[in-house]
């Protein structure tokens, strides 16, 4: 039952890990994206393009080649997620928009957009349903299935799809890149004090522009994840958004760091499966359950502003448009 | 002879350009002063620009049908009574939350959580219709609903305020984590009240249950068009508002002329709580029942309209009815044209950044560079 509970918490992890990667290095150059939730609904609606392009292309699942769909859905979901990152620096970069605003407003669009192309597509395949799956479970295939596994390990690591370990990799990377790398101190720079950074001959338009748009095509990928590995492209809508505002908590939960933050991924996802698995004493106990990881996200938030540590605290310029002449 | 200078002067003129590379074509400095007219102007070329976007991304997903999205929401507002009704209360809502939140945004706190403090008023006032009603005559229930909403709202709004005085926790994040607290109270007490169903059943006490849906929109217009009028004699009329704007402005001036900031962030942001909490009485009063989706994420949108409407309860009411009219329109259009309920945050997600980009035009400006633009034409009038 436990292992059981545990790999249903790894499969889970990566939807929210994507998520905050993306959204911590983002925030990490002074930008609060809240249009996190929006842009892994837009990582959903690219990898349906992909998809759907490839079959196109191919005509039929049943020539479908597993590589290649995993090319197409994880272009389409890099390039909405890229393409989000530039609308949305755009606007609060070179325009000097609000960020809480435009964020929102972004996440709105999101949902909107993911739900419009899962109608379209819907309408033009009668049986959309077996038609996600069909190419998910063709991607899968690429590694053991479940019931393949001879022990424990494996079950647990080893039967798990490419995005599976992307996710890990990618932030274990991000967490190199900004504690060990020059590029990494310049992002810092730019979102602790975008005044000095640019005093220092650090360009802050092209730093905010750059991890904005890398940022969100990472997070976009959170909603891949979810769309093609977990689910296998069995959708419920209005589930993505859901998962992103939990990305955006786990961001302050693990203080702003991506290699906390696969800890902190694996800890929301356990407490988001716990009840579904165990089967708590009560169906009250469980609803309760569920919403547990907001709660720890804010006592983590009191507590980082009520002890004050230096090291802890969000970056300097969070939330703040840079504009040389009000300085 | 003239010819050779000219090239020369020309051959100079590039390799200028090309030793200084820092020029740049223009630069963007901040708008001082700005009329009213200029303001006015601004504003509806934004409006009317949003409007045409929304449709031309209709007619992207279904060609030829540019005016629907028009000719809909017209429909949506004259077509019939039950049509125009159903437009009033969503104006209403969004007003009504909009105006709620816009002391706080005055104050530059940003209550995202406007949606949890509706909520939470709605589930006291429920509470209070499920476990009180049955002892005590309709009227004495549905004021204890009301008083129970505002307190329980008021309640809500204190927790992040309180922590922003005290600590300087980040309320932006606070608040948007309370609306999944309070999602999260109303499935646990859905399980509570109902643990075969999950859901909520009509409520009977307190409710009105005889009145229509027409009358009870109109009590909840008329409660928002009075919490508008209070509003707007609040911030510009009274003391409080006086001392909200200035903590808004710059925190230490405040401290210097001898506002307590931490009791003038509270009491604003718990008259927020209230008025969310008045607005999930009269939701609940319509509804009869409650469920974590009511409100639908109308919190967000308002919180776009009160910032779109620069904080001024005019502007506010003019966005408010714009963004009703074009949900409408659009939710109307979309089950026209069969596109599905996700197309109305389509439109509205277009409408509001396309009038986000034209706040760029009212706080900046744009001075292009005239040497460089001067001396190509220069050299161009010489050619010629």
């Amino acid at each position: 039952m436990f292992i059981r509970l545990l790999k249903e918490a790894f499969r889970l992890t990566p939807a929210f890990l994507f998520g905050s990667t993306g959204e911590t290095l983002t925030e990490k150059s002074g930008h609060l994206n809240l249009g996190t939730p929006g842009i892994m609904c837009m990582g959903v609606a690219g990898g349906m393009i992909g998809i759907n392009l490839y079959d196109k292309i191919c005509g039929g699942f049943e020539n479908a080649s597993p590589v290649l769909t995993f090319i197409f859905v994880v272009f389409f979901a890099l390039l909405l997620g890229a393409l989000s990152g530039l609308i949305f620096s755009f606007f609060t970069v070179s325009l000097r928009c609000n960020q809480n605003v435009m964020g929102l407003a972004y996440t709105t669009f999101g949902i909107g957009f993911y739900g419009l192309i899962f109608k379209t597509i819907e309408s033009s395949h009668f049986q959309s349903i077996f038609f996600y799956n069909n190419y998910c479970s063709t991607i899968n295939t690429l590694f053991i299935s479940d019931q393949a596994c001879t022990n424990n390990f494996q079950y647990l690591f080893g039967a798990n799809g490419v995005l599976w370990f992307m996710s890990f990799t990618i932030a274990i990377a991000v967490a190199v890149v900004l504690k060990r790398t020059k590029v990494g101190l310049f992002v810092r720079a730019v979102g602790e004090n975008a005044g000095c950074a640019d005093a220092a001959g650090i360009n802050v338009s092209t730093y905010r522009y750059v991890t904005t748009i890398i940022g969100s095509a990472i997070s976009a990928l959170g909603g891949l994840y979810y769309f093609v590995e977990m689910n296998v492209g069995l959708l419920e809508f209005g589930n993505v958004d859901a998962y992103g505002w939990l990305a955006v908590a786990l961001v302050i939960f693990t203080l702003w760091k991506t290699d906390l933050g696969i800890l902190g991924a694996i800890l929301f996802a356990f407490l988001f499966k716990l009840p579904e698995i165990y089967g708590l004493p009560s169906p009250q106990l469980n609803m309760l359950f569920q919403y547990l990881p907001y709660f720890v996200t804010i006592i983590i938030l009191v507590m980082i502003s009520a002890f004050d540590k230096k090291a802890a605290q969000a970056p300097g310029n969070l939330g703040i448009p840079y504009f040389r002449e009000e300085r | 002879m003239s010819k050779t200078v000219l090239e020369k002067d020309k051959n100079n003129l590039e390799s200028n350009e090309a030793k200084a590379p820092r020029e740049k074509l223009f630069h963007i400095a901040k708008r001082m002063d700005v009329s009213l007219q200029y303001k006015i102007i601004v504003r509806v070329i934004s409006i009317v620009t949003a409007l045409l976007m929304c449709a031309f991304v209709l007619n992207i997903f279904k060609p030829g049908k540019f005016f629907t999205i028009f000719s809909s929401s017209f429909n949506a507002l004259t077509g019939s009574t039950n049509k125009f009704f159903i437009t009033l209360d969503e104006f209403a809502i969004l007003l009504g939350i909009s105006i709620a939140i816009l002391p706080a945004f005055k104050m530059k706190f940003w209550n995202l959580g406007a949606e949890g403090q509706i909520l939470i008023g709605g589930l006291a006032a429920v509470l209070v219709s499920k476990y009180i009603g049955p002892y005590v005559p309709n009227v004495l229930c549905t004021i204890l609903m009301l008083i129970f909403a505002i307190i329980a709202g008021g309640v809500w709004a204190l927790i992040p305020a309180f922590f922003k005085a005290k600590f300087n926790t980040n309320e932006t994040l606070f608040t948007l984590m309370m609306n999944y607290l309070a999602m999260g109270f109303i499935a646990f007490f859905e399980q509570v009240i109902d643990p075969a169903h999950g859901t909520i059943a009509q409520l009977t006490n307190g409710t009105f249950p005889d009145a229509t849906d027409n009358v009870k929109t109109i009590i909840a217009f008329v409660i928002v068009v009075l919490m508008t009028l209070f509003m707007f004699g609040y911030l510009n009329k009274t003391k409080h508002g006086y001392e909200l704007t200035v903590v808004g402005e710059t925190r230490n001036t405040a401290k210097y002329i001898g506002i307590n900031v931490k009791a003038v962030i509270m009491r604003t942001v718990v008259l927020c709580g209230i008025l969310c909490g008045i607005i999930g009485y009269f939701t609940v009063l319509k509804q009869k029942s409650i469920s974590p989706n009511i409100i639908g994420g109308k919190g967000f949108t308002a919180v776009m309209i009160a910032w779109l409407g620069h904080m001024n309860v005019v502007e506010v009411i003019v966005m408010a009815f714009l963004v009703a009219f074009i949900t409408r329109g659009s939710s109307v259009a979309a089950t026209n044209v069969d596109l599905g309920s996700a197309f109305t945050n389509i439109t509205i997600a277009i409408f509001l950044i396309t009038i986000l980009a034209f706040e760029f035009f009212l706080n900046y400006e744009v001075h292009f560079n005239k040497k460089i633009f001067k001396s190509k034409k220069e050299v161009k009038e010489v050619e010629e």
